[in-house]
């Protein structure tokens, strides 16, 4: 029972992985209807800019991770403003933006590994996180962090969306762009504005995956994966439904191999996102919506 | 006019590549290596070019290979078969070598069947899986096959640590599969159990789950295999669960990488390795030492050595090749290398098999109070 725990924490602090990134995925995809894959790359880079920054140069970590934050943020709104809104305006269908992002994707990922190698950067040499040990049932320092910073975020997102005046407009420009239109609501700026606020909420997870894993230059695709079954799982254009289901991932994806060989982690996240696009393509906290605009 | 300027052109080229050739009358033997400088393997490939490079100083520096200038054109392998196949066939079809250095297992069982057809000999200088035994006519090891490795710390972790029940955790590539299948063979033919193997994708970045279920086992030991860092980051991963068990591993654990990863988390780690000693007072193995430590400013390890080794192995076939009169091909290289049975090394004397296979003496070492330390070497 002791591994049963184990796998458990293990899967939770995976799962505030999985539901960060997958927070900042849903609230685009939301928003603008893309599926934003350089978001990967936004997440790649964070981590190789804060590892840069912090352990190569020696930089202290609050300027670190602003800079980081203006980089992430960056890519973010210039992919929409330069590459995202160019292709619309030409009349772009949904599927070559979708294959335009991938390859942004790919590029970044493969630019990375050759000014950095493919090797895996270490941000932690030797012991340094503090150990639980709960009844048998370790928890590191750092898993708890992961799992505070998740829920912090996760709560302030959906605070935002719902109290401030900006999340009001990416919440009507989500359910419906030309009534957000009509309103008066400048929807080319709720878009770069909504991959700012994306593209910094990468920022958190690409750092604590660092430190907790290792950086590879291809940590962003698997991530974006991930992303992509939360966000189907969770329900499409449901930021509180990607969250969760980011966090469920981490867990099932961990007690599923509890009496079955370590190896299937991957076929059962898989297996997750082929059950709910058969059974329940809405997925769990998703709304019906048939939209014929982009 | 254009014409004209063209035919000036064209001859001025022709003068000017007239004027270089006989410069460059001195002749190169070219041979390639398909090493990985990049991906999980990396350090080895490091290692194998820094031993390589002192071996071609000393050949270029002596007169070369009966006049002939060695060099060698390396082609990043990146851990990948795929990416390796391709470079192979470039040194191969485009810069004509009669001979290639391979390492890392995947890679080397991938390149085989290329080698094969275009008979052209593959030296590896790295790669130990067990699937590589007779696989090819073409392809000869300079390092012991991990057959004898498993052999060795299999007896050394039952008969001396009196270890019972063993967990494997291994990648799931030709290197660890292959190694942990022998394990499993010889460790039950002891009278050991296998408790259960645990397998993680190569440069996977975690492996928690992989140790909770290891943990949950509660072995005796495990035997545990990972290349260079990710090697570090499992040992650190397992101090950070509580996993206090014993670990026996290969070959692989020795690189600097493993242990600034993993810091005190590697100490206690017992592996077995082609036997190498930096201090050694053997001729040959000093001379190398030396000359590794002018080059590089470091002392080299075993698989530098093998390395250079193998570069010595090859330039003395090409010389036998060349003494019989015979014109440098894949095929006569093939026959030369054949011909030397033995060959005293840095590591020891290197007794060539038909299979294909290389016996070297092994050394069980251990990793305490930051040094790697021998415990007792093995002879075959």
């Amino acid at each position: 029972m002791t591994l049963f725990f184990q796998l458990l924490a293990n899967g939770i602090a995976l799962g505030a992985i999985y539901a960060l990134v997958a927070l900042g995925f849903s609230l685009i995809f939301g928003v603008t209807r893309t599926f934003h894959f350089v978001h990967g790359s936004v997440y790649v880079a964070a981590a190789y800019c804060y590892y840069t920054l912090h352990v190569v140069l020696g930089w202290n970590v609050v300027l670190t991770v602003a800079c980081t934050l203006v980089l992430a943020v960056a890519m973010g709104v210039l992919t929409e403003t330069q590459l995202y809104r160019r292709m619309r305006r030409s009349g772009a269908l949904p599927l070559t933006i979708f294959i335009a992002a991938f390859g942004v994707l790919i590029t970044i990922q493969n630019l990375i590994a050759i000014f950095y190698g493919n090797d895996a950067r270490n941000l932690r040499p030797g012991l340094t996180v503090q150990r639980f040990d709960i009844g048998g049932v370790v928890i590191t320092s750092l898993q708890i962090q992961m799992v505070v910073v998740a829920v912090v975020l996760f709560v302030a997102l959906l605070a935002f969306l719902r109290y401030t005046k900006l999340g009001r407009m990416m919440r009507a420009v989500s359910s419906s762009p030309e009534m957000a239109r009509i309103v008066g609501i400048d929807v080319d700026r709720v878009y770069w504005l909504t991959y700012a606020v994306g593209s910094a909420l990468a920022v958190p997870a690409a750092i604590l995956v660092s430190y907790e894993f290792q950086a590879t230059p291809d940590m962003g695709t698997w991530a974006v994966l991930m992303a992509v079954i939360a966000l189907i799982v969770g329900g499409i254009g449901s930021v509180f439904g990607a969250g969760l289901a980011g966090m469920f991932l981490g867990i099932v994806t961990n007690l599923g191999v509890w009496k079955i060989p370590s190896e299937w982690q991957s076929a059962i996240a898989f297996g997750i996102l082929i059950v709910f696009i058969v059974a329940k393509p809405t997925g769990i906290f998703g709304q019906q919506f048939d939209r014929k605009d982009g | 006019m254009t014409g004209f300027k063209k035919c000036l052109l064209l001859s001025l080229a022709a003068v000017l590549v007239g004027m270089v050739s006989p410069a460059s009358a001195q002749k190169t033997i070219s041979i390639g290596g398909v090493l990985p400088f990049t991906g999980g393997a990396s350090v080895y490939g490091q290692y194998a070019k820094e031993g390589i490079a002192v071996a071609i100083d000393e050949i270029n520096q002596k007169g070369g290979i009966k006049g002939a200038k060695l060099e060698i054109i390396y082609e990043d392998s990146q851990t990948n078969p795929r990416v390796a196949v391709g470079g192979l066939q470039k040194l191969i079809q485009i810069n004509k070598v009669p001979a290639v250095l391979i390492e890392q297992s995947s890679v080397t069982l991938a390149c085989v069947p290329v080698a094969e057809q275009n008979k052209i000999p593959l030296l590896n200088v790295g790669a130990v899986t067990p699937g590589l035994i007779g696989v090819g006519q073409y392809l000869f090891s300079n390092i012991p096959n991990g057959v004898l490795e498993v052999d060795v710390i299999a007896e050394h972790g039952f008969k001396t640590l009196g270890y019972r029940k063993m967990a494997l955790l291994h990648p799931k590539d030709d290197f660890g599969t292959g190694m942990a299948k022998r394990m499993n063979e010889v460790w039950r033919k002891l009278g050991g159990q296998i408790l259960g193997a645990e397998t993680f994708e190569l440069n996977s970045v975690e492996h928690r789950t992989q140790l909770s279920k290891i943990k949950a086992m509660a072995p005796d030991v495990i035997y545990s295999l990972a290349y260079g860092k990710e090697m570090g980051v499992l040992l650190k991963e397992a101090e950070e669960l509580g996993l206090k068990v014993p670990i026996l591993s290969s070959a692989t654990f020795e690189a600097p990488q493993v242990i600034s990863v993993a810091g005190k988390a590697a100490e206690g780690v017992v592996y077995v390795t082609p036997s190498f000693d930096a201090n050694s007072t053997d001729p040959i193995t000093a001379n190398f030492v030396k000359l590794f430590k002018a080059r590089h400013g470091k002392e080299p390890e075993q698989y530098a050595g093998t390395a250079y080794d193998a570069i010595f192995i090859l330039a003395k076939a090409f010389e036998k090749v060349i003494d019989s009169k015979r014109e440098l091909t894949g095929e006569n290289v093939r026959w030369a290398i054949r011909e030397i049975r033995q060959f005293p090394g840095v590591s020891g004397v290197a007794i060539l098999q038909d299979d294909g296979t290389v016996l070297k003496p092994m050394a069980v070492k251990e990793y305490r109070n930051g040094v790697f330390r021998t415990i007792k070497v093995v002879r075959f």
